[in-house]
């Protein structure tokens, strides 16, 4: 039953970051909500590995991990470059596809 | 060997084609150019004559288009008697023209001059792979190719704008039967399912009779555009604004009697339904007769050879049309060679003059004695006398019309045998034989153009004598020849009584009021408007085509784009609601991603 | 009860609570504690399931660095209007409807999944101290996508670099 509730906790994060994701106006707290989902699926590839009884699972987490530190990286230089250039970053003010 | 033997008489050609066509330094250069076509063809005629001397029969086929759902298109190679002896005719007038342009065209620039022979070769080429062809699809090709080269030549003084002109109007006329020929091509495959000749001979009897007569007929029309058969034969006169070495080997010799080819290749289909045959006939005799009838009062020399050739022409389809191809195909066979002599004779004639007026010239005989000798020749084969080729070939003809029972088709034939020595010989008496003086002083041309027409001039003499040797050669023995018909001496008194006519009036001056200069004359007024035909294209093509042309701009402009337009509306008033959705923001296009999310978890343990 | 139950419910509760306020607190900086928090309640789950290498990096890369980067960049972005970092929401309700059906799709098929199922009744008590393997499996069998992970952390620190750096003649 504790194999369920890592389930259910985990997917409940992952809405969650996903609402934040939906929600939010700063690029900031977006990019929080996708942490948060990155969390959420770490978690349960943990758990799916122990359930497997291999170890494959904690070591795809280890460089999901690492990815995400980059990307988290690479993503805030993004934004500070943004601020400079617009001067803001709210989501919804970077509209340039607009049809 | 007989393939590398084949090989040997096309793809010369071909390799001169291209390397003219590719290599500009080549092309520049008059040696260079014609050297390489000449030498080219040369091969092409030694290779066809040791084809003819080893009676070369060869069938080699593959596969161009691999299909599955719809029976292969082959191509392919096919050498039967016919087709060696039309590729000998061809490379042999094929080569004796490109040197006599040697002469002829000496005055070109050297790029136009390479341009020509660049030409040249292509048609050499194209016209010796229809003569091989051995499916239907395959001769439409080179038949397209020869009439582009066809088209390319009339039109190759294309600063002269009755040149271009006259290349559009073949080009156009020919293309007009063209399209008949590839509707009844394709019908015939929708119905047989194959292009190869020796599987249509065979399976073309299970088609319903309807269907193949009309696409048989169809396929006949091609052959009327090409090879100038009434009503479609305006456009060989006005070919005749090429250079006269083209209409020599082009619009007498070779391709013009290409559906004359086409009538034979595909005898065994064509004999298969009834009408056919007799609308063939019917269509040679009428164009036999006005050919040679509009020919009597043209006052241009290579107008009326062409008239003339388009004359020939009917005979052969007049004959093959009453059943008996191969007198068609030997009676093409001498034609090949008197009418390309009788061409060049003319050439040499207003090479010398530069018109082609025949009352601008006169008492030719005395200065251009060759030229006048082997005109003769070539008019006295034309005209059917003893003992020239024409005589054996257009006899052999007339007899098959007497004894075959058509009658009326033989009186029709007969008569224009009468006619075709009185035009002849009327050009003869008066630009040969004349005594006027017209103020000009012709030269004998040089050696490199006489010399082909010698050889010309041997063929046109001895060609009739292989008679026997040529029915023998295609394996057409059984016929019995009626050597003891007196058909052909009317025909040669009437030739005679022809010859005497035109020397009455136009040598001695009998009646001279009527033939020469008195022009209100209802018949000849008749004849000179060539029988009212190019003036009905025109009217056809002024009123009911522009008519069409207007209904249909009307119907496109207003309907087709109308339709068009409503298209476009519609699709812009959609987008702009559409656009809506663009909204440019980066989380109203996650929405996206998050009903693929749920998608993929369905398709993950819902369904998997 | 058991602890095999009652630590995941505690845990879980913690860690749900954490990620509803990083969503819904309204001043980003607060957010981002408590994003800090739910990551190291991910930690104790790590632990929890026998992962304790997991864990100690997940607190060191995330709830360290990860942070402190977003915080640094909070305070870079927002160095000028400090009122910006009041956080309002936008189309609360078709988010929420996404996110949910998100949930709901999920729970509902990994429940009726056989599969899952068998997993869940093969699911073992966790061991601790498998560090030692973990090690030896990462530099024996993944050690090509450990290197190649290298690079692509290189090339971030690189990217982030040239992104961020102000030109010359801006400054």
């Amino acid at each position: 039953m504790s194999f369920y509730i890592t389930l259910w906790v985990a997917f409940l994060v992952f809405s969650i970051g996903l609402f934040g994701v939906l929600s939010r106006r700063h690029l900031v707290a977006v990019i929080m909500g996708i942490e948060l989902m990155f969390n959420a699926a770490n978690l349960s590839l943990v758990a799916i590995g122990l359930a497997h009884g291999v170890l494959s699972g904690q070591i795809v987490v280890l460089f999901a991990i690492a990815v995400t530190v980059a990307e988290v990286a690479v993503g805030l230089a993004l934004f500070l470059l943004l601020e400079r250039i617009r001067g803001t970053v709210e989501a919804d003010e970077i509209s340039l596809m607009k049809g | 060997m007989e393939l590398f033997l084949l090989f040997a008489v096309f793809i010369p050609p071909l390799i001169s084609f291209t390397v003219n066509g590719l290599v500009l330094p080549v092309r520049r250069n008059r040696v260079w150019s014609s050297g390489i076509s000449i030498g080219s063809v040369f091969i092409s005629t030694l290779a066809s004559l040791l084809l003819l001397l080893e009676r070369a029969k060869l069938e080699f086929v593959f596969e161009w288009i691999p299909a599955k759902i719809f029976p292969p298109v082959h191509f392919g190679f096919f050498l039967d008697p016919i087709a060696v002896i039309m590729l000998f005719v061809v490379s042999v007038v094929a080569l004796m023209v490109q040197i006599y342009s040697l002469g002829y065209m000496s005055e070109e620039e050297p790029l136009s001059f390479g341009r020509y022979y660049t030409f040249h070769s292509l048609f050499a080429f194209s016209m010796q792979g229809f003569v091989i062809s051995y499916s239907l699809l395959q001769i439409y090709v080179f038949w397209e190719l020869v009439g582009l080269c066809s088209y390319l030549l009339i039109g190759f003084w294309y600063q002269r704008p009755q040149a271009a002109r006259a290349a559009v109007k073949a080009f156009w006329i020919t293309r007009f039967g063209d399209v008949g020929f590839a509707i009844g091509m394709i019908l015939i495959w929708g119905a047989t399912g194959t292009f190869l000749l020796p599987e249509l001979y065979s399976k073309a009897s299970e088609v319903s009779k309807v269907y193949l007569l009309v696409s048989l007929l169809l396929v006949f029309w091609g052959a009327v555009g090409k090879s100038a058969q009434f009503p479609l034969h305006v456009w060989l006169p006005d070919a005749m604004e090429g250079p006269t070495p083209v209409s020599a080997l082009i619009h007498a010799a070779t391709m013009v009697v290409a559906g004359v080819y086409l009538v034979i290749r595909l005898f065994p289909v064509f004999e298969l339904v009834y009408p056919v045959l007799p609308v063939i006939m019917w269509i040679g005799c009428i164009t036999a007769f006005i050919g040679a009838a509009i020919a009597l009062v043209q006052d241009d020399i290579k107008r009326v050879l062409a008239y003339s050739t388009v004359s020939q022409i009917g005979y052969m389809m007049a004959v093959a049309g009453a059943g008996e191809a191969s007198l068609g195909f030997f009676h093409l066979f001498t034609h090949a060679f008197f009418k390309s002599l009788l061409f060049l004779a003319a050439g040499s004639v207003i090479h010398t003059l530069h018109t082609n007026n025949i009352w601008e010239m006169g008492g030719l005989s005395k200065r251009m004695p060759q030229t006048s000798l082997l005109f003769l020749v070539g008019a006295l084969a034309l005209s059917g006398i003893f003992p020239f080729s024409g005589y054996f070939s257009k006899d052999e003809i007339l007899i098959w019309m007497y004894h075959g029972e058509f009658k009326i088709p033989f009186i029709i034939l007969v008569f224009t045998a009468f006619l075709t020595a009185f035009y002849m010989f009327r050009v003869l008496f008066v630009a040969f034989f004349g005594k006027r003086d017209v103020g000009k002083k012709p030269e004998e041309s040089p050696l490199v153009m006489t010399l082909p027409m010698w050889v010309l001039g041997v063929f046109a003499i001895a060609s009739g004598f292989l008679k026997v040797w040529f029915f023998d050669f295609i394996g057409d023995t059984q016929k019995e020849f009626h050597h003891t018909s007196y058909v052909p001496y009317i025909s040669l008194g009437l030739s005679l009584f022809g010859i005497l006519c035109a020397w009455l009036v136009y040598e001695k001056g009998f009646l001279k009021n009527l033939f020469v200069e008195e022009r209100a004359l209802s018949v000849r007024y008749v004849l000179e408007r060539g029988f009212w035909i190019d003036s009905l294209y025109e009217w056809l093509y002024r009123r009911v085509l522009d008519g069409l042309s207007f209904i249909c701009g009307w119907f496109d402009r207003y309907i087709v784009d109308g339709l068009v337009n409503l298209v476009s509306w519609v699709t812009l008033g959609l987008s702009q609601y559409l656009r809506g959705i663009q909204t440019g923001r980066i989380q109203d296009y996650l929405y996206g991603i998050v009903v693929a999310i749920v998608l993929f978890i369905w398709l993950a343990f819902g369904v998997l | 009860m058991s602890w095999e139950l009652l630590i995941p419910i505690v845990l879980g509760i913690g860690l749900v609570s954490f990620s509803l306020l990083v969503v819904l607190s309204r001043h980003l900086f607060r957010s981002a504690i408590f994003l800090a928090l739910a990551l190291v309640f991910t930690a104790f789950f790590y632990i929890f399931l026998g992962a304790e290498l997991l864990a100690g990096i997940q607190i060191l890369l995330y709830a360290g660095g990860v942070i402190t980067l977003i915080i640094f960049v909070i305070l870079l972005t927002e160095r000028v209007r400090m009122e910006r970092l009041e956080e309002t929401h936008r189309s609360v309700i078709p988010a929420l409807l996404a996110s949910s059906s998100v949930f709901f799709a999920l729970t509902y098929f990994t429940w009726s999944s056989p599969r899952i199922r068998s997993l869940a009744l093969s699911f073992p008590s966790p061991k601790f101290g498998v560090s030692k393997e973990l090690a030896e499996s990462i530099f024996r069998k993944w050690l090509l996508p450990f290197e190649v992970l290298s690079l692509l952390l290189l090339a971030a620190i690189v990217g982030a670099l040239v992104l961020a750096r102000r030109d010359e003649e801006e400054t």
